[in-house]
C-alpha cells in the first residue's frame, strides 16, 4: 500500500498543472528541439547565415544547400517518426493492457522492416509501396501478438518474451534479405539501428500522408480507448463494440509504426518510453495522453538525433543507437517496477 | 421484463446451460444462487448479452436482445462484472463512463450527462469520493464506483456479478442495502450472490440452480422451506425473523 500511495501523490502532482497547458509546453519543446536539431551537425548552420544568404537573394549558397536539402528533411524525418512510434506505442499498450508493450518489444518494427525490405527487394524503385508494405507488415505482427495475448491470457511479462522471439524470426528474415539482395537501397547497417542520414524529401512524402492521418485518427480515438481500460466486458456492457474498435486501433498502431519504420529502419524505444513519459505529465486520460507522447516522442528523437551529430562530429552516430542507450536501461527499470508491482495489478 | 426460453451454451464445446426457461419480472430483486460451476455466471452473461447462447432465446420485453443496437441495449441494462479492471481513473470517471452509450461521434459529455453522473454518485454515496483515484481506493468504494457507473447508465435493469466479494461482513451489508435501496428506485436487479443468508434476505426472488439446470425459482420463504437449499449445498438451514443462517449438517 505504501507504494500506491507514493505513487499516487506524485502523478497528482504533476498532473496539478493545467493540461493543457502542459501541452503548449511540450508544443515548445518541440519548437525549441525542431530548432536545434536545424542548427546542430557537422557544421553548425546559423540562422544570422541564412538571414544573410535571404537577403542577398543567394539561396543557392553552401548553407541553405544544407538547410533544405540534409536538415530539412531529417529534422522532418524526426518529428515524423518519432510522433508515430510514440502514437504506436500508446496504441499496442491500451489495446494489450501492457505497459511493457511497444512497438518493438512485441516485434511490430521488426515485421515493419522485413517486409520493407522484402519489398523494396523486389519491387525496387516503387517508392509508393515501400510505406505499405510496412504496414501490412506491422499489422501481421501486431495481430499474431494480440492473438497469442487473447488465446492464452499471457501475462504482460510471457507477451513480451513471444515479442523477442517473433522479432527474433523477423530480424533473421531481415538477415536473409539483406545477404541475398545486398543492393537494396533501404538494407543498410543503419536500417537495422534506425536512422535518418539517408532520408531524402521524396522517401519521407507517401509515409508523412499515412502518419499525419494516423495521428489525427488515434487522437480521435482517446474517449473510446479510456473506456476499453474499464475492462472488455465493461466496456461492451456499455455498448462499445470492442472487436471492431480494437482493430482498429492496431490497424492505427501498424499504420503509424509501419509508416516511421519504411524510412527512418528500425527506431527502438521511443514508443515504449514517450507515453511512459507522457503519463507521468497528463495522467492515462487517453485524449491527453496521445497528444502528448506524440510530441514528446518526436522533441525526444529530434534531441537524440541532434546529439548523435555532435557527439563525434564530423562522424555521426545513428539515432537508433543513441535511444538504444537509453532505452535499454529504461527498459530494464520497467521490468523491475513491474515485479515489484505486480501485487496491485 | 427478461425471458429465458430454452437456454443452452457456455465457453467450451459442453454447454454449461443445459435448457433454462426463466422469466425474471419487472421490478424485483432476483437472485441466481448455486453451487460453483452450476453456470449462475454464465446465465447472467447470457441474459445481459455478454455471451452469445448455443441455442435458445433471450427476449428484452418481448424482443429478442440480439435485435437491439449496442448502444440502445446499453442504455436498458447494465452490468458490473466479476472482473473489473482498476484503471488511474476518478471515481467520477468511473461514473461517467455509464453515459458512454449516450455520448454523440463527439463524445463530449452534456449538461444532462453530468447532472446524471451526480445523481448517480449522491444515490451510491460516493459523491465526496469523486475526485479520488480509483486505485486508492478500499474494494467496497472501489465496487460503490462501479456501482455508480451502473446508475448513471440510467437503466432498467442492472445485472451484478458477485458484488460482495471480497468485502469485510459490515461492508458487504452496506452494498446489498444499497441494492435495496436502487431497486426501491424503480430498478430491476439481478445478481449472483454466494452468500445464501444474504441471498435470502435481500431478494424477492430466489433462483436456484445446480449443473446447469435450475432447481426452483420462487421466493426466499418458499424456496427455504422447500429445503431445496439444504438438498442443493447440502447444508442444514436455520431461520431466525428475517435472517438465515446455514451450518453443516
Amino acid at each position: 500500500m505504501p507504494t500506491l500511495r507514493k505513487s499516487f501523490t506524485r502523478n497528482s502532482k504533476h498532473r496539478s498543472m493545467r493540461p493543457e497547458w502542459l501541452l503548449a509546453l511540450f508544443c515548445a519543446l518541440l519548437a525549441v528541439s525542431f530548432v536545434v536539431s536545424l542548427a546542430s551537425g557537422a557544421r553548425l548552420l546559423s540562422p544570422v547565415q541564412l538571414w544573410q544568404d535571404v537577403m542577398q537573394g543567394n539561396l543557392e549558397s553552401a548553407t541553405w544547400r544544407i538547410f533544405f536539402y540534409v536538415r530539412l528533411p531529417r529534422t522532418l524525418a524526426g518529428i515524423l517518426a518519432g510522433s508515430a512510434l510514440a502514437a504506436a506505442g500508446t496504441l499496442i499498450q491500451a489495446v494489450l493492457n501492457n505497459s511493457l508493450a511497444s512497438p518493438n518489444t512485441i516485434g511490430v518494427n521488426s515485421g515493419a522492416g522485413f517486409f520493407t525490405l522484402l519489398a523494396a527487394s523486389f519491387f525496387p524503385g516503387q517508392a509508393f509501396l515501400v510505406p505499405l508494405a510496412a504496414f501490412f507488415g506491422a499489422l501481421a505482427t501486431t495481430l499474431l501478438i494480440y492473438l497469442v495475448a487473447a488465446k492464452t491470457g499471457a501475462s504482460r511479462i510471457t507477451l513480451v518474451l513471444a515479442g523477442i522471439a517473433v522479432s527474433g524470426i523477423l530480424s533473421a528474415g531481415i538477415d536473409a534479405v539483406t545477404l541475398l539482395f545486398p543492393d537494396t537501397a533501404v538494407g543498410s547497417a543503419g536500417f537495422m539501428v534506425g536512422g535518418f542520414s539517408g532520408v531524402t524529401v521524396s522517401a519521407l512524402q507517401p509515409a508523412a500522408w499515412y502518419i499525419l492521418a494516423g495521428l489525427v485518427a488515434a487522437c480521435l480515438c482517446g474517449y473510446d480507448l479510456n473506456v476499453l481500460s474499464l475492462g472488455e466486458e465493461t466496456a461492451r456492457s456499455l455498448g462499445m463494440n470492442v472487436p471492431l474498435l480494437r482493430f482498429v486501433f492496431i490497424v492505427l498502431a501498424s499504420l503509424l509504426a509501419g509508416a516511421a519504420v519504411s524510412f527512418a529502419g528500425l527506431l527502438g524505444f521511443v514508443g515504449l518510453m514517450a507515453p511512459h513519459a507522457a503519463r507521468r505529465f497528463v495522467g492515462p486520460d487517453h485524449r491527453l495522453l496521445l497528444p502528448a507522447a506524440a510530441l514528446l516522442g518526436a522533441s525526444f528523437v529530434l534531441l537524440c538525433d541532434s546529439l548523435g551529430r555532435v557527439l563525434f562530429a564530423p562522424f555521426e552516430l545513428p539515432v537508433g543507437i543513441i535511444m538504444s542507450f537509453l532505452g535499454g536501461p529504461f527498459f530494464i527499470f520497467l521490468l523491475l517496477r513491474q515485479k515489484r508491482s505486480r501485487l496491485y495489478d | 421484463m427478461i425471458e429465458l426460453r430454452q437456454v443452452t451454451g457456455g465457453y467450451g464445446p459442453v454447454p454449461v446451460l443445459k435448457g433454462i426457461d426463466l422469466t425474471i419480472p419487472r421490478g424485483s430483486i432476483t437472485t441466481l444462487a448455486g453451487p460453483n460451476g452450476c453456470g449462475k455466471t454464465t446465465l447472467l452473461k447470457i441474459a445481459a448479452r455478454l455471451l452469445k447462447p448455443s441455442g435458445g432465446q433471450v427476449l428484452l420485453d418481448g424482443k429478442p436482445v440480439a435485435d437491439y443496437g449496442r448502444k440502445e441495449f446499453a442504455r436498458m441494462v447494465a452490468v458490473m462484472p466479476q472482473a473489473r479492471n482498476v484503471p488511474a481513473i476518478t471515481v467520477e470517471g468511473v461514473a461517467m463512463h455509464g453515459r458512454f452509450p449516450y455520448l454523440g461521434l463527439s463524445r463530449k459529455p452534456g449538461a444532462e450527462d453530468h447532472e446524471k453522473v451526480q445523481e448517480a454518485l449522491e444515490a451510491v454515496g460516493v459523491w465526496d469520493l469523486r475526485g479520488r483515484d480509483l486505485r486508492g481506493l478500499s474494494g467496497g468504494e472501489r465496487q460503490k464506483a462501479y456501482i455508480a457507473m451502473a446508475v448513471a447508465q440510467d437503466t432498467d435493469v442492472i445485472f451484478l456479478d458477485e458484488p460482495t466479494t471480497y468485502l469485510d461482513m459490515g461492508k458487504q451489508f452496506e452494498l446489498l442495502e444499497l441494492v435495496q435501496k436502487l431497486n426501491q428506485s424503480g430498478k430491476t436487479i439481478v445478481m449472483v450472490l454466494h452468500d445464501l443468508a444474504h441471498s435470502l434476505r435481500f431478494s424477492q426472488r430466489i433462483v436456484v440452480m445446480e449443473r446447469g439446470r435450475i432447481a426452483a425459482a420462487g421466493q426466499p420463504e418458499e424456496i427455504f422451506d422447500a429445503g431445496i437449499l439444504e438438498r442443493v449445498f447440502d447444508v442444514r438451514g436455520h431461520r431466525d425473523g428475517e435472517n438465515y443462517y446455514f451450518t453443516h449438517w
